[in-house]
């Protein structure tokens, strides 16, 4: 196992090389200005040349890639051009709003998802079992940002009971934040429960016709127990893989709804360090990203090799 | 056993009436959602290609004078802050979505195969090719679609292009395992062993074998292209604006939620509608096709 | 009454209740179009209470917070609480001592002596002196765009006591005064001044003389200012941006919100005090809310396409023509800002509420002639190629007014290939003459005309005109108002007849402020000291 884990750390380094040159070189080929938005609408092009050549953007692409390449060796990810910071500070201090928004999010799907999927498994072929996973597939067809409209809609323009957008920080108190992070957090965590309540529901259904659980229905235990501490127990383990795969997911899905919700975390930060033709930033943070994108996938792998040997020799 | 469910075992016990809610379930888990998904899918299929006969205005027909109006007899799901006529857009849109769908999972389906085939069956590229599927999936989906959009310039053809670059690491991943279980079983290892070309044994064992995952993955993705087509068009990033797609009505209508909620709603329903269609449908062939791949 | 601000239309005056003060102030303003509205609503004017902090939603993170480094008027407008030039502007939009006491010209303007006030403190409470003005200018003569072409005529700048200075000029340059009242040419401590130079202030050395500090930037979340205690204000009441300056609130907190129904609908819910640059489609909303006053600011900004001149279809003149004699101008305002109220037709480059302001043109502007219009593309040997039309949707009436003219040309039988695209790819791409035919943008009808960035031949359009040329370097020498005047009616009259860019109309921008706060002015750019909350 431990040289399993090792092979595929190793195996990490030039996925992330290849994910920085990749990159860096999607930007380079995009059209548009850091100066321009930077210096403003009136700007002369004599001052745009004089910076773009003070930020080194006036040098060759090989040369601008050897020097990425030097900093990110020395651990430093480079100066934001617009917010004139480091990057890593820039990314620290956004992660806030993200991580709180993920964590609500996966809550909305872990306690929307699980409890539907154990429920719908347990009454097979009843309404609820019916609506549930009617409701589970359109929770899933339905676009993110679509039902982040319909609840700004309801609950923001119509009844005015949660804030239409916007974020208010921990440290303005939990209650605050949870408010502003409310509708945002279920728009992003229902497409996840519908998924979560499917899988739970399927491999709820495989686990409670095996011997075992016959056996401990035969033994007399109550029912409760049976499913809670034998069925759930067995069909806990791919359902925790796959809520370690949403959560790279909801990363990913927190882009959209940040937006939606103008929230300030990373990635409403790294669409507009695209808009604002933020070089560094842009690079910082994908690859801040793609970096927690390999890990989760690692940890992820890592489990299914624990739990089947068979990948950790064939490999 | 304290209180058996006889839903449960309800493989043994024949219960003399079910319930009108066994009975819809037990035919929507006959029919696997083909029928239903199917259907919805080629009602949408013929209102996009009869779209121009559908459609009672011109989808990009400004009308100052005629901004913002409810639904009404003429313009049945409203008008948008162009005057644009919205049923007309929202008809137009089920064209532009469906053939971006379509292309998408259609050069997908033919870059992963091939990539994949390659990959798995060819085991010294295997490597290679694996470790820059990999890197590709390092990065979410979107951000990956976002920054390809922002290199490529916003059209049609940009955004089929950057969506098959996000979803082929995917299939390409899906078609490489199957191949290598498949390489070790024993038909193979004996066309091998016979002398049989490299090309025959993949297009007349391998491939056959690969078919029915990647139908089924197929089918998914031209559900999540539809849905990547709509939100890159909803983050400016997508087809121009004055294309009319779900996406570009979505993006228009989020400063109008208060006065003109009727434009966030037919469209994002059309776009539901879609990709309901899409899942229905995907998860009926996988039932049919292969009952093994039923909890993937 | 007096401190009733600049930019005041006919119309706000009629509703205004004791218009006999603000009497002198309407002859000063030519007859505008608009018509008086019934209920338009006007902030409470009562003395406010001192306190309280005003949360202000702004369109989105200034690129800096320097207004000498970035020309963005986001930037210019939340940081001139901080930062103060020696001149600002009257009610007219005329150039008035603000830090600086007085100043003297020399009758042919080669020779400017300033005299500064006493006892004005920097933020870090250093007395404000004539080095540290020279240190600003000199900077600001190296860093801003406005500032080099100044300085390019400067001989000499040098403190002749604690509180005096002089400029000596190569050439006249009567009008020094339009350009050292705006806050890029602001007052830094001079060891900030010249350790900074060309780079933008960093946030630890933002320090001025407002009646605002900054003491807290997270980018894209807030800017908080504090009332700065030590502010040393004008004795004379307030007129336009000059003149007295008052913090009543506590603090400010200026918060990007980029999307405009957002700030409309916080605006609505109390979330902030006051958003700027709304949709006017968001007007009858906020009208029906009681607790809040929507605000239509005028004058404001002119719109209009620009056409590329260096190279491609529009070197011609005579196609400039038929595009203005393609399309009717009303129809593009309106797709572009939707409702009347917030747009004014007309030819003049300076809004009527100026000095500056003339009709000269008239003939020419909104006169449609589809059939004049496709003689002269037949004469211009047009082809049929598509023009390449630049736009982008973060600005909602670029896109909307782009849409409008393709409408509309297509009709008369040009070709548009509507490119949209993000702003930063759109200002790269207008600076390359290969890369486009027209680009739509707007720029300030309240500024002096001189101050139009599009009569530098070197911005993207590349208008080069040797009669533009000639009057504009006229204007920059010259100290006389009326023949100022005459001035701008030679330009203006150039810019009919060579048709550089399009002036479609004047729009007007929407704001709106919660009922709370009392004695807001309205002003063009706005500002928050002297309002505050209701007591």
């Amino acid at each position: 196992m431990l040289a399993y884990t090792i092979r595929r750390l190793i195996l990490t380094v030039p996925v992330m090389l290849v994910v920085s040159t990749a990159v860096f070189l999607l930007l380079y080929l995009t059209p548009g200005d850091p100066v321009g938005v930077i210096l403003g609408p009136e700007a002369t092009e004599q001052q745009k040349a004089e910076l773009r050549a003070r930020l080194g953007l006036d040098q060759p692409a090989h040369v601008q890639l050897v020097n990425w390449y030097l900093r990110l060796l020395r651990g430093d990810l480079g100066t934001s051009i617009f917010l004139n910071k480091p990057v890593t500070q820039a990314f620290i201090e956004r992660i806030e709003p993200t991580v709180m928004l993920t964590l609500l999010a996966m809550a909305f799907a872990v306690g929307i998802g699980l409890p539907a999927g154990i429920v719908a498994a347990k009454l097979r072929g009843s309404w609820f079992d019916l609506a549930a996973m009617l409701i589970a597939i359109a929770g899933v067809s339905m676009p993110t940002f679509w039902v982040g409209l319909n609840l700004i809609f309801i609950f923001g323009v119509t009844l005015n009971w949660l804030p239409v957008a916007g974020y208010q920080p921990l440290s303005a108190g939990i209650w605050e934040n949870i408010r502003y992070l409310l509708m945002p957090a279920f728009t992003l965590g229902f497409a996840q429960s519908a998924l979560l309540a499917r899988i739970t529901r399927s491999m709820m259904l495989e686990v409670l016709s095996q011997d075992y659980i016959r056996t401990a229905r035969a033994k007399g235990l109550a029912e409760l127990a049976v499913v809670l501490r034998h069925a759930l127990r067995n069909a806990m383990i791919p359902v925790i893989t796959v809520i370690g795969l949403s959560f790279a997911i909801l990363l990913g899905g927190a882009v959209i709804t940040e937006q939606v919700f103008n929230i300030p975390g990373v990635g409403r930060l790294l669409v507009q360090a695209v808009t604002r033709r933020d070089y560094p930033l842009v690079q910082g943070i994908v690859l801040i990203i793609a970096a927690v994108y390999v890990i989760i996938n690692l940890v992820v792998d890592l489990i299914y090799a624990y739990l089947d040997p068979r990948i950790r020799h064939r490999d | 056993m304290t209180s058996p469910s006889p839903v449960v075992v309800s493989a043994e016990v024949v219960r003399p009436r079910p319930t009108l809610a066994q009975r819809l379930r037990r035919i929507a888990s006959r029919y696997k959602g083909v029928p239903i998904g199917g259907s919805l899918l080629l009602i949408l299929v013929i209102i996009a290609i009869a779209a121009p006969i559908i459609a009672p205005h011109d989808p990009q027909a400004l009308n100052p004078s005629g901004r913002l109006q409810p639904p009404s007899g003429p313009y049945p799901f409203g008008t948008d802050n162009f005057g644009r006529d919205v049923f007309s857009r929202a008809v137009w849109g089920a064209r532009l979505s469906l053939e971006v769908g379509f292309l998408v999972a259609l050069c997908t389906v033919i870059a992963g195969t091939v990539i994949g085939l390659t990959a798995g069956y060819f085991r010294r590229l295997d490597t290679a090719i694996m470790r820059i599927m990999d890197s590709m999936m390092a990065f979410p989906g979107i951000v990956l679609a976002i920054g390809l959009m922002a290199a490529l310039g916003p059209s049609k053809y940009n955004v089929v292009l950057a969506l098959t670059v996000v979803d082929t690491p995917r299939l390409a991943r899906l078609v490489r395992s199957v191949v290598l279980t498949l390489r070790e079983m024993q038909f193979v290892e004996a066309a091998v062993a016979l002398g049989v070309s490299n090309l025959r044994i993949v297009a007349a064992h391998i491939l056959p074998n690969c078919l029915s995952p990647i139908i089924v993955q197929g089918t998914f993705i031209f559900a999540s292209a539809v849905l990547g087509e709509a939100s890159l068009s909803f983050l400016g990033a997508g087809t121009p604006p004055y294309i009319p797609s779900w996406g570009n009505m979505l993006a228009e209508a989020r400063g109008y939620l208060r006065d003109a909620p009727w434009m966030m709603l037919f469209p994002g329903l059309a776009l539901t509608l879609a990709v309901l269609a899409l899942n229905l449908l995907g998860d009926g062939i996988r039932d049919l096709l292969d009952p093994r791949l039923r909890n993937l | 009454m007096s401190r009733r601000l600049e930019n005041v239309s006919r119309r706000e005056f009629l509703s205004l209740a004791g218009a006999a003060l603000a009497g002198a102030a309407l002859a000063a303003c030519a007859p505008g179009p608009s018509a008086p509205q019934p209920g338009a609503q006007q902030p409470t004017q009562a003395t406010p209470r001192r306190g309280g902090v005003l949360k202000v939603a702004i369109i989105g993170e200034p690129p800096a917070l320097d207004p000498g480094f970035t020309t963005a008027t986001i930037t210019q407008n939340t940081m001139w609480h901080v930062f103060e030039p020696l001149l600002t502007r009257d009610s007219k939009f005329t150039p008035i001592p603000h830090l600086a006491e007085k100043y003297e010209v020399n009758s042919d303007g080669t020779k400017f002596t300033f005299h500064l006030r006493k006892g004005v403190l920097f933020h870090n409470e250093k007395e404000f002196t004539a080095e540290d003005a020279v240190a600003s200018l000199k900077r600001w003569g190296q860093v801003s765009g406005r500032g080099r072409q100044v300085f390019a005529r400067v001989e000499t700048i040098q403190e002749n006591d604690r509180y005096t200075f002089t400029i000596n000029f190569k050439q006249p340059t009567g009008l020094l005064p339009e350009f050292l009242a705006e806050v890029e040419a602001m007052m830094l401590p001079k060891e900030v001044a010249e350790r900074v130079g060309k780079d933008r202030l960093p946030d630890e050395l933002i320090i001025g003389t407002g009646p605002y500090k900054l003491v807290e930037h997270v980018v894209d979340r807030y800017i908080r200012l504090q009332r700065f205690e030590k502010y040393a204000a004008r004795e004379e009441p307030p007129n336009g941006y000059g003149g007295k300056r008052v913090a009543y609130f506590d603090e400010i907190r200026f918060i990007p919100v980029p999307e405009d129904s957002v700030r409309a609908d916080g605006v609505g819910t109390g979330e902030y005090h006051f958003a700027e640059s709304l949709q006017p489609d968001q007007y009858p909303n906020l009208q029906a809310n009681p607790n809040v006053v929507p605000l239509i600011v005028k004058p404001y900004y002119q719109y209009g396409p620009h056409f590329n001149k260096k190279q491609g279809l529009f070197t011609d003149v005579r196609m400039r023509r038929a595009v203005l004699l393609s399309v009717n101008l009303e129809q593009i305002m309106t797709a572009g800002f939707g409702r009347k109220e917030f747009f004014r037709l007309g030819p003049e480059i300076a809004a009527p509420e100026t000095a500056f302001y003339t009709d000269v043109g008239k003939e020419v502007y909104n006169k449609p002639d589809p059939e004049r219009a496709k003689q002269l593309m037949r004469e211009a040997g047009y082809d049929g190629r598509p023009i390449r039309w630049l736009s982008t949707k973060e600005y909602f009436y670029n896109y909307n007014m782009a849409l409008s003219f393709k409408d509309q040309l297509e009709k008369v039988g040009f070709k548009v290939d509507l490119q949209v695209m993000d702003w930063a790819t759109l200002v790269r791409r207008r600076s390359d003459p290969n890369e486009y035919d027209v680009f739509i943008t707007g720029h300030p009808t309240y500024v002096h005309p001189i101050r139009q960035v599009y009569l530098d031949g070197t911005w993207p359009g590349w208008w080069t005109n040797p009669k533009k040329d000639e009057i504009v370097s006229r204007m920059m020498a010259e100290t006389d108002l009326e023949k100022q005047k005459q001035l701008v009616r030679e330009l203006q009259q150039v810019q009919w007849e060579d048709v550089p860019w399009i002036k479609c109309g004047e729009a007007f921008t929407l704001r709106a402020i919660r009922k709370e706060i009392v004695n807001y002015q309205n002003p063009t750019d706005w500002f928050f000291w002297n309002c505050g909350f209701a007591s």
